[in-house]
């Protein structure tokens, strides 16, 4: 009885070892961590037709406590309450730039940022759109992702610009955010 | 070093020293999974087959599939909950069980495979990593019921998901002949 004891003991020091090896085993785990976007906000084709949103996530609890152990992003979402106040059905777009940028124009973003997420798709005048996490997480474009992802791991600055798709649009955003899921040690 | 080759020479002399029945099974089990330290991820369930394979006296080889329905996890946001839809992972590698005893068993195990995690906007595979502790009951020559307590991590680059399981379940064991 001695003996297998012995051999469970060796047998259970070898598997954790085996598993430490891979360098991950116990110490990463998946956090969640939320920018907020202003709110609300209103984007409207004739007078405001975007809204530029410079993020620091260094302004947020979860990312500071893991920055240093920071491995990767696991998932994302961004969400909010879309509200069309007046105009035809369309949707909204994210589109994003390392670092701090200003762009004034929609065609400047369009021409220089890039698509993160979107379109999340809105009604006609008076349709509101509660945008979950599994809609929007099949919104987000790989190219804007990858950029996401490196910011995250970088030094957490980034701007984002919410632009309408419609000609003519008039939308409010009501406790928007931007979710991160951080694979981080612990 | 020393600890090693000492055990490695009782697991030979238990083996030599052992004559028991080898065999092939098949067996359906159940149960519960939990995420660790996954704030996205909720618990579900897990059910699966395996193909236990009892070559040589205290080792059998058991390939495996599995399939795990994460559950739902709801983070509050602004005051608004956010639900993200549970992780699915489909998993399918082989086990290593020593296994101790006669009717009444007890293995520690150990296992590698591939893990695919899917659920919306999330769709990859992972090399798989498992081990935990059985124990098994033969109250007659061809059946066992087994429970088993284990750890499983799906491993990408620098970073896992972890998760925790116990299942309960039944094997038949189709095939069996001596061994010496």
């Amino acid at each position: 009885m001695k003996k297998h004891r012995l051999l469970l003991l060796g047998l259970g020091v070898v598997a954790l070892a085996a598993l430490a090896a891979t360098g991950c085993f116990i110490t990463s785990a998946q956090v969640f961590a939320h920018f907020d976007l202003p709110n609300p906000f209103t984007i409207q084709s004739t007078e405001s037709p975007f809204e530029r949103v410079a993020v620091d996530l260094n302004t947020v609890t979860e990312y500071t406590d893991n920055k240093d152990k920071l491995k990767g992003l696991a998932d994302v979402a961004i969400i909010g309450k879309f509200t069309n106040v007046l105009g035809p059905a369309g949707g909204v777009e994210v589109w994003i730039t390392a670092g701090e940028t200003n762009y004034d124009t929609v065609e400047g973003i369009t021409t220089n940022a890039t698509k993160l997420w979107g379109p999340g798709s809105i009604g006609a005048t008076g349709a509101v759109n509660d945008i979950t996490w599994d809609e929007s997480a099949k919104l987000f474009k790989a190219a804007g992702k990858t950029i996401l992802i490196n910011e995250v791991k970088g030094d957490g600055q980034f701007t984002v610009y919410i632009i309408g798709t419609a000609g003519e649009y008039h939308i409010r955003v009501d406790k928007g955010g931007i979710i991160l899921v951080l694979d981080a040690g612990v | 070093m020393r600890r090693i080759g000492i055990s490695v020479m009782l697991v030979l002399a238990l083996a030599a020293g052992t004559a028991s029945a080898g065999g092939v099974g098949i067996g359906l089990f159940g149960g519960t999974s939990i995420p660790i330290v996954q704030d996205d991820n909720g618990s579900g369930t897990v059910f699966g087959v395996r193909a236990p394979v009892r070559l040589i006296p205290l080792v059998t080889v058991e390939p495996y599939f599995s399939k795990t329905a994460g559950g739902d996890k709801e983070q509050d946001f602004e005051g608004t909950p956010i639900t993200y839809g549970g992780i699915d992972v489909t998993g399918y590698g082989v086990n290593v069980l020593l296994t101790f005893g006669g009717k009444f068993q007890l293995y520690p195990y150990a296992g590698i495979g591939t893990f695919k995690l899917k659920r919306e906007g999330l769709d990859e595979s992972r090399t798989g990593y498992n081990f935990g502790l059985g124990l098994g009951l033969s109250p007659l020559p061809k059946i066992s019921f087994h429970v088993r307590g284990e750890l499983a991590a799906a491993v990408s680059d620098e970073t896992s998901r972890k998760w925790a399981s116990v299942t309960a379940g039944v094997s038949y064991n189709f095939i069996s002949f001596p061994v010496p």
